[in-house]
């Protein structure tokens, strides 16, 4: 039993360590929002379902993006109104890349983006917190801000870019 | 096109791909612009992780602790572990071939964490309160440990927790141990103390509830946005939103708390009270109105389900995208509006049908929908009579398959049921469709004709997402004489 306890918690230790890295790169291979998180967990069900067997020296985390990888791949293959991708023909582009390079993609902290996030100006951080804390769409923004929904998603193109070079000044700081 | 207007192009659609809402012909227009120039696709990628990030920090449904949550639901659910569970139960192996002799020992091992890890989050039974008494259409079940249970069954049993609706076509029943009947349906969120009490929280939406008598020590409780409701036995219907909760009382009295104010107020039978943020003046009970016949919905008001958009809203966003395209000057738009202002009316408009996933738990796909409760401006019961028809004005960019809906209830009775029907429409439609073309939607045992039932939702929905479905007038009109 306390093996049993050794390895469950060891296992939790790992999703905990893992998980946001795993359900970012889901996203980036152009899954839809509201799945990420199913895949992620689909992923980290097959690795659990294999965790004995699993070389406990090799990198977890990629171990279980390779899997989400291949769950995406076979996405691909279901009809079009039950998968749960974005696009057929861009995950076909975005999964194109070399395996090793495909899950190996460099990892934005996101402490980092916590701190970044606090520095956005109040109508930027309104927008972010309308459209990801209280999940409003781009044309709901649009009538709360007064805008259009065209300039809705081009503010939120810009902050995210911004987010992105913040966070690597960060990582390039703190290293 | 120029490179500078491709790369707008590009961010346009960019932005409608991360909101996943790109139609097949942009889908396609977009992986042509990729095609062009590929660094593009690092851009997509860059976007969509940082979207996902983004939505990590600041959902708190997205949070760690709830995707481990669910996590763990899901290993506890899964088929091949839940086989496992089972033959170590019944003493039969797994496997019968040695070959497959490392999986059953990996199976005990892992049965084995699992009693620990379920021992541990379970260190005693909890408190069961009621009962699903039945479920139509897409649900789903967070317990307080917020684990989601979306294949809720009838007589399935409920502990403390929440009952949400997925899309705005459905309608559930939940019975207390003492046959107390709460029914809700369309877009709602009821939640239910883990607490021997009935202490009920509807957080929106609307419900009909059959309480029986309470003892007077401890009356049903049901909190609202606005208001909190004390009820000893009586039949009510209630509908709640953030700003206003609408009290129909049936039979014997309902006492009603304003939150704000703790304003108290007692409705009694056949009467109904409305508190609103909008309205802070003295509660007054009125005289419910007359069951009518007829009925214009009033579209900015009665909707539950999509997005409204008034004529004047509409010409604003798109006279402002104009000026910022330079199609106009600021002084052109400001001219433009004003001398429309007056044509225009904020009641008129459009009800885009919303993007619905019914059930992520069997990914039965997507379907937009819009949906009008029809408690929102009505002050008494609108029914259904032998011959009326519905009169439905809409508009769809492409032709396509709807499905046109409502949701009936008897009066003061926890019966009632869903209709259906299907009609192709293209362009600007009125369709007239008489209730007797509508079929029964669920369980042949509850079968039952919508005449004489009280109309209190109605939705209209289509699978095509470039259809663009909206809708801008609904009617019931009842057979001329």
């Amino acid at each position: 039993m306390l093996q049993s306890n050794r390895e469950d918690s060891s296992f939790e230790a790992q999703v905990r360590e893992h998980h946001i890295r795993v359900r970012a790169f889901v996203r980036t291979l152009g899954v839809e929002a509201d799945w990420v998180d199913d895949i992620a967990q689909e992923a980290f069900l097959k690795a659990y379902l294999d965790w004995e067997s699993f070389d406990k020296s090799r990198d977890f985390g990629k171990w279980v993006r390779g899997i989400a990888a291949n769950i995406v791949r076979n996405e691909i293959r279901k009809q079009a109104r039950r998968n749960r991708i974005l696009n057929t023909d861009l995950v076909k582009m975005l999964l194109l890349e070399k395996e090793g390079k495909l899950i190996d993609r460099p990892h934005l902290p996101v402490e980092a983006l916590k701190l970044c996030l606090a520095k956005l100006n109040p109508l930027h951080r309104r927008v972010v917190e309308l459209r990801y804390r209280e999940g409003f769409s781009a044309p709901e923004i649009a009538e709360k801000t007064e805008n259009s929904s065209v300039s809705i998603r081009q503010m939120l193109l810009r902050i995210r870019r911004q987010l992105r070079l913040c966070i690597e000044k960060q990582m390039i700081h703190e290293a | 096109m120029k490179l500078d207007k491709k790369h707008s192009r590009f961010e346009e659609l960019l932005g409608l791909l991360i909101d996943g809402e790109l139609t097949d012909k942009e889908q396609a227009e977009l992986n042509q612009l990729i095609k062009e120039t590929p660094s593009r696709l690092e851009e997509i990628k860059a976007q969509l992780e940082l979207s996902e990030l983004m939505a990590l920090t600041e959902d708190e449904l997205k949070s760690s602790k709830q995707f481990l949550i669910s996590l763990q639901t899901r290993i506890e659910d899964d088929p091949f572990v839940d086989g496992v569970r089972s033959s170590i139960h019944s003493g039969k192996p797994l496997v019968k071939n040695t070959a497959q002799l490392p999986w059953a020992v990996a199976a005990s091992a892992l049965f084995a964490l699992l009693v620990t890890v379920i021992l541990l989050l379970q260190p005693q039974q909890p408190l069961v309160i009621a009962a699903l008494a039945e479920v139509e259409g897409s649900f789903q079940w967070i317990n307080d440990n917020g684990r989601i249970n979306r294949s809720l069954k009838e007589g399935q049993r409920l502990t403390g927790g929440t009952l949400e609706s997925l899309a705005p076509d459905g309608m559930a029943k939940v019975r207390f141990e003492d046959g107390t009947l709460v029914q809700v349906w369309g877009e709602t969120s009821l939640s239910i103390a883990a607490n021997p009490k009935k202490v009920l929280h509807l957080r929106y939406g609307n419900a009909w509830v059959f309480a029986k008598p309470q003892p007077e020590d401890f009356p049903l409780v049901m909190h609202t946005p606005e208001a909190d409701l004390q009820v000893v036995g009586t039949i009510f219907k209630v509908l709640a939103e953030d700003s206003m909760t609408n009290l129909l009382v049936k039979e014997g009295l309902v006492r009603l708390t304003r939150i704000t104010d703790g304003a108290q107020v007692e409705v009694p039978a056949a009467h109904r009270v409305l508190t609103s943020s909008e309205n802070v003046e003295v509660l007054t009970v009125k005289p419910q109105s007359r069951p009518v016949v007829f009925w214009k919905s009033h579209l900015p008001k009665d909707v539950s389900g999509g997005r409204w958009v008034s004529e004047m809203h509409a010409l604003r966003q798109e006279v402002r995208a104009a000026a910022e395209k330079g199609e106009m000057t600021e002084e052109e738009a400001r001219r433009i509006l004003e001398s429309r202002a007056t044509d225009l009316l904020e009641e008129n408009g459009r009800l885009y049908a919303k993007r619905v996933k019914r059930d992520p738990a069997t990914r039965k796909g997507l379907t937009y929908m819009a949906s009008l409760s029809v408690l929102l401006s009505q002050t008494g019961p609108i029914v259904l009579v032998d011959g009326a028809r519905f009169v439905v004005r809409g508009e769809v960019q492409a032709p396509t398959g709807i499905m046109v809906g409502f949701c009936g209830l008897e009066s003061g009775q926890p019966r009632g049921g869903r209709y259906y029907v299907r009609k192709e429409v293209s362009g600007k439609f009125e369709l007239e469709v008489p209730i007797s073309e509508f079929q029964f939607w669920g369980k042949s045992l509850n079968r039952s004709t919508p005449v004489g039932k009280e109309l209190v939702q109605w939705w209209c929905s289509t699978d095509s997402q470039e259809a663009a479905l909206m809708i801008t007038g609904l009617e019931l009109q009842a057979r001329e004489n």
